[in-house]
């Protein structure tokens, strides 16, 4: 018996424990190298650095590069409007999902489980699939280098929808019929019960749907033509291509343009975390 | 205040016959008990008063409105679960503020119902705390409170807002045997302080007997009987009530009915035990004596004959078990009395005035 009442499986614990720590380093390690090679492409002289090598480590470091990445093209224009749509898609879809999982989750109706399926199954097809045929309807609608352009394709969310109806789903039944006793309507019981019961799901939805918006591509490059309405990664191509040699410029504003992200992922880690490990244990 | 009245109720799951035919008016102000074998259909019978469940067929009526079809939030009936069902991310106070939010109120100082300002419904909430013993708790979330205090919680939400009617579903199953004696002698103070109308769902005959005016025994989806818990345990009206209510559970033997010199008698096999007079038997009618363990004794020239294949001792009585022609038959006795010794055999007798007696085509109570 190991002194720490666990059975041994012949280690000690000690040992078991460095095991441990060595894989977890070496994950991170591994995470953690492509990071730490874009800040050093960012910070060294480009020719400097392809002359040593490629080195490990920043050289002719120069800091102006944020700079310069800054006031090249538009960028603030395009993060404020990336913002913008962002923040509409994750609100839509937030709200879209919710609608419909509470419907799917909680009301009888004839046909649920095949209008379910049809549903999810629509929502589920790539968007290169239907890529052609929306961008046709966009420009019907004359809708190319406009906000609701760059949004309307992603308004609902086949993830969104099912994640949330498997959390309302877990909602106990005895909790609702509480909640019908104390005269909560649809609304309520949706506000005031169901979402805040599903939090940490609610959390990462939100998140996953920010960062899949922020980093929308293929979209926004479809639906814009002219030049201000470029959404970020949009932007980023076009810094990194217009002028190739100057690669530090590009990844220092790629760098920029993660901000934003890492301020969301920062802010929502807990819920990230409870997110992920929902329904893992009871609770 | 009210009474609730089933009339002719039945409720059906696709083919599953959940309550049959119930006819019951529960009188306003009682303690009514639903007791039954798991099941049985008593929840379901309970949810059709709180609006949680339509009945498919009678009416169900509130004081001396039908209330089919009327939404739970407007029949003023209030409902404690068994799993508390308290909202897990609200505060004490949350969840016992919240059946206050959502409709118009009496005011705490009288008046006509109207929706509560926050300090009106501050005094409520209070109230209901106090009553309860949570003044303590009120800025914790239920899941940092014992069962135990979940459940004053849940108590606490459902008398809040003075419901007309006080539903319960096996409020008492998840709490431990002492705080469930308890809570026990609490209800029933809460119940007279509160002066409304009490109905409780359980299986635990202890509970029935203890807290119940009136018990609703319930198997199958049919009421088997109804009445004061004294009237239930000393004249079951049918076999399956007699044998559920008890413990342990009466003995039962098959007989025959004859005529004897000096009144009726059960014939089983060469056991002959003489009936109460005046039971309206016939002769040759097959019936199913049963007599209560404690009105069972040992004697030296009893009519029944058997074995004894135990003895449990538990201190204030014991409980001696007897193989009857291949029955197991129990007698319940104070512990003074001698031990009897396993496998010798005793001769039993039963307290003339204490026998039921059934049909046993029916299984209906003969008297
Ligand atoms: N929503 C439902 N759908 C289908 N069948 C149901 C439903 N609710 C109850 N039943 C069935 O109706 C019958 C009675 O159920 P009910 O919950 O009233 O029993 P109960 O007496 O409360 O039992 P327990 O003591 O186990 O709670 C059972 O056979 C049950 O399976
Ligand atoms: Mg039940």
């Amino acid at each position: 018996m190991a002194s720490d009442g666990h059975p041994s499986r012949g280690l000690p614990r000690s040992i078991r424990n460095a095991g441990w720590y060595l894989l977890l380093s070496v994950l991170s390690v591994a995470v953690l190298y492509p990071v730490w090679m874009t800040i050093v492409r960012a910070l060294s002289e480009p020719f400097v650095y392809i002359n040593e090598g490629q080195p490990f480590l920043p050289v002719a470091i120069d800091w102006g590069v944020f700079n310069t990445a800054w006031a090249e093209g538009v960028m603030g224009r395009s993060m404020l409007l990336t913002l913008g749509v962002t923040a509409i898609i994750t609100i839509a879809q937030l709200v879209t999902s919710m609608l419909a999982a509470y419907a799917f989750a909680y009301l009888r109706f004839p046909f649920k489980t095949v209008l379910f399926v049809l549903l999810i199954a629509t929502l589920l097809l790539p968007i290169e699939v239907t890529l052609i045929a929306n961008i046709r309807t966009i420009r019907e609608l004359d809708w190319l280098n406009s906000i609701q352009g760059l949004s309307a394709p992603f308004l609902a969310s086949a993830f969104g929808i099912f994640l949330l109806r498997q959390g309302f789903m877990g909602v106990p039944s005895e909790l609702r019929d509480a909640a019908r006793l104390d005269g909560f309507g649809h609304i309520a019981f949706l506000r005031k019960v169901a979402l805040p019961v599903n939090r940490p799901i609610v959390g990462s939805f939100v998140l996953i749907t920010a960062l899949g918006a922020w980093n929308n591509y293929l979209w926004p490059r479809a639906a814009v033509t002219e030049q201000r309405w470029e959404t970020i990664q949009v932007a980023l191509r076009s810094i990194s291509v217009s002028r190739p040699e100057r690669f530090n410029v590009g990844v220092a504003a790629a760098i920029i343009a993660s901000v934003p992200i890492l301020v969301l992922l920062i802010v929502f880690q807990k819920q990230i975390i409870r997110g992920l490990t929902a329904g893992a244990v009871k609770g | 205040m009210a009474g609730v009245e089933f009339k002719g109720v039945w409720k059906r799951f696709g083919d599953v016959v959940a309550v049959e035919d119930l006819t019951l008016e529960i009188i306003d102000r009682e303690f009514l008990v639903f007791l039954g074998p798991s099941g049985c259909g008593k929840s379901t019978a309970l949810r059709m008063i709180a609006g949680l469940e339509e009945p498919s067929e009678g009416t169900v009526s509130i004081g001396d409105e039908v209330v089919n079809g009327v939404d739970p939030r407007d029949r003023d009936v209030a409902m404690v679960f068994q799993s508390y069902a308290l909202y897990p991310h609200m505060t004490v106070y949350k969840n016992i503020e919240a059946p206050l939010l959502t409709r118009p109120m009496e005011p705490p100082d009288g008046g006509a119902p109207r929706k509560l300002t926050k300090e009106e419904r501050a005094v409520k909430v209070k109230e209901a705390a106090a009553i309860l013993g949570l003044e303590a708790y009120l800025d914790r979330k239920p899941g940092a409170l014992s069962g135990g205090q979940r459940q004053r919680v849940a108590l606490a939400r459902a008398i809040v807002r003075r419901p007309r009617v006080f539903l319960m579903d096996e409020p008492l199953s998840n709490l431990d045997a002492k705080l469930r004696t308890q809570t026990r002698l609490e209800l029933v103070e809460l119940w007279r302080r509160l002066g409304i109308t009490f109905v409780y769902v359980t299986h635990d005959q202890v509970e029935a007997m203890t807290m119940a005016s009136r018990v609703a025994i319930i198997a199958e989806g049919r009421l088997q009987q109804l009445g004061p818990p004294q009237d239930v345990y000393e004249r079951p009206a049918n076999l399956f009530v007699a044998r559920f209510i008890g413990s342990p559970p009466m003995n039962t033997f098959d007989a025959v009915a004859r005529p004897a010199a000096g009144g009726m008698v059960a014939q089983a096999g060469a056991a002959v035990v003489p009936l109460p007079a005046g039971l309206g038997v016939s002769p040759d009618q097959a019936v199913t004596v049963a007599v209560r363990p404690e009105h069972l004794h040992i004697t030296a020239d009893g009519p029944l004959d058997g074995i004894v294949r135990s003895v449990e001792l538990l201190g204030h009585e014991q409980h001696v078990i007897i193989e009857v022609s291949g029955e197991l038959m129990v007698i319940r006795q104070p512990s003074e009395e001698p031990d009897p010794v396993l496998g010798t055999t005793v001769r039993l007798s039963p307290e003339l005035g204490r026998l039921h007696v059934f049909d046993q085509a029916s299984g209906l109570r003969v008297e």
